[in-house]
């Protein structure tokens, strides 16, 4: 077994101030800690979009409601280990919850996909 | 530098969001915190719907925490350093302890010279600027 594993959510935004719910995402049970979290979204819908309601692990809250995603986001220049917000909260069959809005004005709106992306390892100690 | 997080503790974040209508604005807030805060570990501040990167310095933060006793910082909010796509953005690391019941307060001044726009470059007549605190309670 892999020492870290990437687990992705996937959410699709077909349309300008709409709101996507994850709420059946269980982590991988292989892995004890889930160590990160970081997203990934289009340069030009990242300042539109918030946690309309609070992102949760295990019913704990980790990110409140109106948290802006571009704050899970680095540049390009920052190395790739380094573009996690470090997490240590339990993986192992834990339920991660959330709803994210857009809130882009309709015209001109492109659809667009965002990446969350949870970090699970198994630390040695 | 980075702060130490016991076992029994947990990182909880906090928003403070504070309206502008105009440039040159100066806006005070007041907020009291849950009682199971005990320490704030770190400050942040975000122009919300808008593209951080057109302004050098759009606005002054000052932060006082227990009531006005504790003056944590005051900084330029600057779109350089806390850019949408450059660099990781990490909060301003402070150590602060938070009494049970106290307010944190301070105000923000804006300081932009141009109109708030956001990405698309359409400007904003009202806009945004929240303020993170990065704070810790007890489990």
């Amino acid at each position: 077994m892999n020492a870290i594993k990437y687990q992705i959510i996937k959410l699709n935004i077909a349309s300008a101030g709409e709101e996507v719910a994850f709420n059946d995402v269980t982590t991988n049970k292989l892995y004890r800690k889930i160590t990160g979290i970081k997203i990934s979204a289009p340069s030009a819908n990242l300042s539109e979009l918030i946690f309309s309601s609070p992102l949760t692990i295990n019913n704990e809250e980790i990110f409140p409601e109106d948290f802006e995603l571009k704050n899970l986001t680095t540049g390009q220049e920052v190395a790739p280990d380094n573009t996690f917000y470090l997490l240590n909260e339990e993986a192992n069959n834990s339920t991660v919850t959330g709803k994210v809005k857009d809130n882009s004005a309709a015209q001109g709106f492109v659809a667009y996909s965002i990446r969350i992306y949870l970090r699970l390892e198994n630390p040695r100690s | 530098m980075s702060i130490h997080i016991n076992e029994n503790e947990r990182v909880r974040w906090i928003i403070l969001p504070i309206t502008f209508t105009e440039n040159g604005q100066i806006k005070r807030f007041e907020k009291k915190l849950p009682s199971n805060i005990i320490r704030c570990i770190g400050v942040l501040a975000s122009l919300k719907d808008a593209d951080n990167t057109n302004y050098n310095s759009y606005a002054e933060l000052s932060l006082s925490i227990n009531n006005n006793e504790d003056h944590v910082l005051n900084m330029i909010l600057s779109g350089k350093t806390n850019a949408n796509f450059s660099g990781k953005h990490e909060p301003f690391s402070v150590n602060e302890k938070i009494e049970n019941g106290k307010l944190v307060s301070g105000y923000i001044k804006d300081l932009s010279v141009i109109p708030v726009s956001d990405l698309r470059g359409w400007a904003r007549t009202k806009y945004t600027i929240n303020v993170y605190l990065k704070t810790v309670v007890n489990k």
